[in-house]
């Protein structure tokens, strides 16, 4: 855990000395001043919430799903749930969110701004949340399922009480991939009007105000790195204190 | 109880897994089902608790139809043990065991008075091991919680499965007897599923030899050694069934209560006069006889050396003091591999206190074999004499 606290640091204090030596320049050639640091807190909030919508909603779907295709009765299913959510992970973002504004016109809806952003999102976002929990459940020994079944324990019972728990941290490994992937994949959705940390990245180029860009850029950045480490944490707080035993 | 009455398995594949398979297990017995691998003695064994469902024919556990309860509650009332153990690696052996009663809805007191019970029975200090995770056992710990969990609610009738498969063979005969005496205790009655022969024979108060979807064979476990029904079940035993038979026997079972014998005390001359008295008795010439002083083993006296000695010496002068005794517990196989160690070629069996109580010789344990296998008395000389062919 120090060392990632001391990585994050270290990335925080080299952005630091980029902005300042950037600033340094543009300022002697009297072009735009960098946004204010208000300005970038703000637009991180607004990215944030983007992220955090579409995760939320990726997992309702993700988990359930993938939990439901390792069951035995549903296993054929899994081939064409994962192929589809495979073709959602391997389309580039760019193009996932480029895509959903003719599709919220074709149904009326308004075709720029929030929603289709977070739609492209949650598409980007299903495949890694899926597949994880689909191996996780999966790969759960059988023979303990065997063992549930010959003491007596119902599906569900043994889906809550055996299998979950021992698969769990590879269901929030699949999360954390998820979303870490999505905290990225967001500032594009400035192409849309979605807002968030693409917004200074884009109209940085747009104007050669690189500093804007690399403030914007450095935002995302830590913020990726930051919500990686926490649902890192969030995964081994989650993992049985027994399986804990087994790897170490 | 369990009874099975003209079960029949046929996988949707259409392999006949189990034809007609009719079997009784008796209140507290442990019924072993082997086979080859592929006969359906683990199908079998999975149709009690509707693991696998049967095709045709009816079970009845303690009497009643298996089919007239939901799955869940009928197994919830079978213990369940399989060989790979299956110990939920998430829960500790306390949360383990806990199983079955909490699916049962046990309160929390009984359940922890139990576990803790259970951990004493199979030999586990509960202080050290409730809060332990299966991954900080070893081996054969693992499969004494896999045993002490199947009996977690206490149920009347236990399935097993191979349930020493996985360990060591010195571990696994410790289990083995450790588990022997618990069901002296507890009673069970048991389906235990194994491929390994000399298991059955040691686990078995009955064995049920299938192959290819048939009982073959169904009888206790020194009927299947002496009265094979077949070749297949002759093969299967092994060609070295009689020596398996030998570990079923115990020295007392074999040994010769009251053997001749001279006294420590006895000058030379009685003790020709003995050797010459068996001699007579027998028709053979005996070459050894047991040396005692009042009730106790002292060792051996070869006639030979009582030969050109001075009168007045006494029996104790020319003593062959052998370690090697037995005790009448004694397993018939240890029992040969000492006799078959001994110079001699006999065996004193004798008690704690070293008193004698018998003695064991080849040919008495010729004897007992020949006799199980055609059922008469053996044709050779059945005297307890080894040796006027034999040297030292």
């Amino acid at each position: 855990m120090r060392r990632y606290i001391a990585f994050v640091v270290l990335l925080g204090l080299l952005l630091g000395v980029l902005v300042w030596v950037t600033s340094f320049v543009t300022e002697a050639q009297g072009l735009m001043n960098p946004l204010a640091w208000e300005e970038i807190y703000d637009l991180t909030i607004e990215h944030i919430q983007m992220v955090v919508v579409a995760e939320a909603i990726a997992i309702a779907i993700g988990v359930p799903l993938g939990i439901l295709i390792a069951l035995p009765q549903f296993r054929a299913l899994s081939p064409p749930v994962l192929g589809f959510a495979g073709v959602g992970q391997s389309v580039p973002s760019l193009a996932v969110i480029a895509i959903m504004s003719p599709i919220f016109a074709l149904l009326s809806l308004n075709s720029t701004g929030y929603w289709p952003v977070v739609v492209a999102l949650i598409i980007y976002g299903l495949m890694p949340i899926i597949r994880n929990a689909f191996a996780g459940m999966s790969n759960v020994d059988p023979a303990l399922i065997e063992a549930g079944r010959g003491m007596g324990m119902t599906q569900g019972q043994i889906i809550r009480q055996v299998q979950i728990p021992i698969a769990i941290s590879v269901i929030v490994a699949g999360i954390r991939t998820s979303t870490t992937l999505n905290v990225g994949a967001a500032t594009l959705g400035v192409l849309n009007g979605a807002g968030g940390l693409g917004e200074p990245i884009l109209s940085g180029m747009a104007t050669s105000t690189y500093l804007v860009t690399l403030q914007g850029g450095a935002a995302a950045a830590a913020l990726a790195v930051i919500v990686d480490r926490l649902i890192g944490g969030v995964e081994s707080w989650l993992t049985p204190k027994g399986l804990l035993v087994a790897q170490s | 109880m369990i009874e099975l009455e003209n079960v029949i398995k046929v996988f949707p594949d259409g392999t006949e897994a189990v034809k007609d398979l009719s079997l009784k297990v008796p209140r507290g017995e442990i019924c072993v089902l082997i086979g080859p691998s592929g006969c359906g003695k683990t199908t079998s064994m999975k149709m009690i608790n509707r693991l696998i469902p049967i095709t045709s024919g009816k079970i009845y556990v303690n009497g009643q139809d298996i089919q007239t309860f939901n799955p869940q509650d009928l197994r919830r009332n079978i213990g369940y043990a399989i060989q790979q153990v299956g110990l939920f690696p998430h829960m500790t052996v306390r949360e383990n065991i806990e199983v079955v009663p909490k699916l049962l809805g046990w309160s929390k007191q009984e359940r922890l008075k139990r576990a803790r019970e259970l951990l004493d029975m199979v030999g586990m200090d509960p202080d050290t091991y409730l809060d332990r995770h299966p991954s900080e056992l070893s081996g054969g710990q693992q499969q004494r919680i896999g045993v002490a969990r199947c009996l977690g609610a206490d149920p009347p009738n236990l399935l097993m499965d191979e349930p020493f498969g996985a360990i060591d063979p010195i571990t696994r005969e410790k289990l083995q007897d450790e588990f022997l005496r618990i069901q002296d205790e507890i009673q069970k009655t048991i389906i235990f599923v194994t491929h390994d022969i000399d298991e059955a024979l040691k686990m078995g108060d009955r064995i049920a030899l299938m192959s290819e979807g048939e009982l073959i064979q169904y009888s206790t476990p020194p009927e299947l050694l002496a009265n094979p029904a077949n070749d297949f079940v002759r093969d299967f035993v092994g060609a070295d069934r009689a020596l398996k038979e030998l570990r079923l026997l115990r020295v007392e079972e074999v040994m010769n209560p009251t053997p001749p014998t001279v006294d420590a005390n006895d000058s030379f001359q009685v003790a020709r006069e003995k050797f010459e008295r068996e001699d007579q008795q027998t028709g053979r010439l005996r070459r050894y006889m047991l040396v005692v002083e009042g009730d106790h083993f002292r060792g051996w006296v070869d006639r030979h050396d009582l030969d050109g000695q001075p009168e007045d010496g006494h029996v104790r002068d020319v003593i062959i003091k052998s370690a090697a005794t037995a005790g009448p517990d004694m397993s018939m196989n240890q029992a040969m591999a000492t006799v078959l160690s001994n110079a001699i070629g006999n065996l004193a069996i004798t008690d704690e206190q070293n008193r004698l109580l018998g003695l064991l010789t080849f040919n008495s344990i010729r004897r007992v074999m020949a006799q199980s296998y055609t059922g008469e008395e053996a044709a050779e000389p059945t005297d307890d004499d080894t040796l006027e062919t034999e040297e030292l």
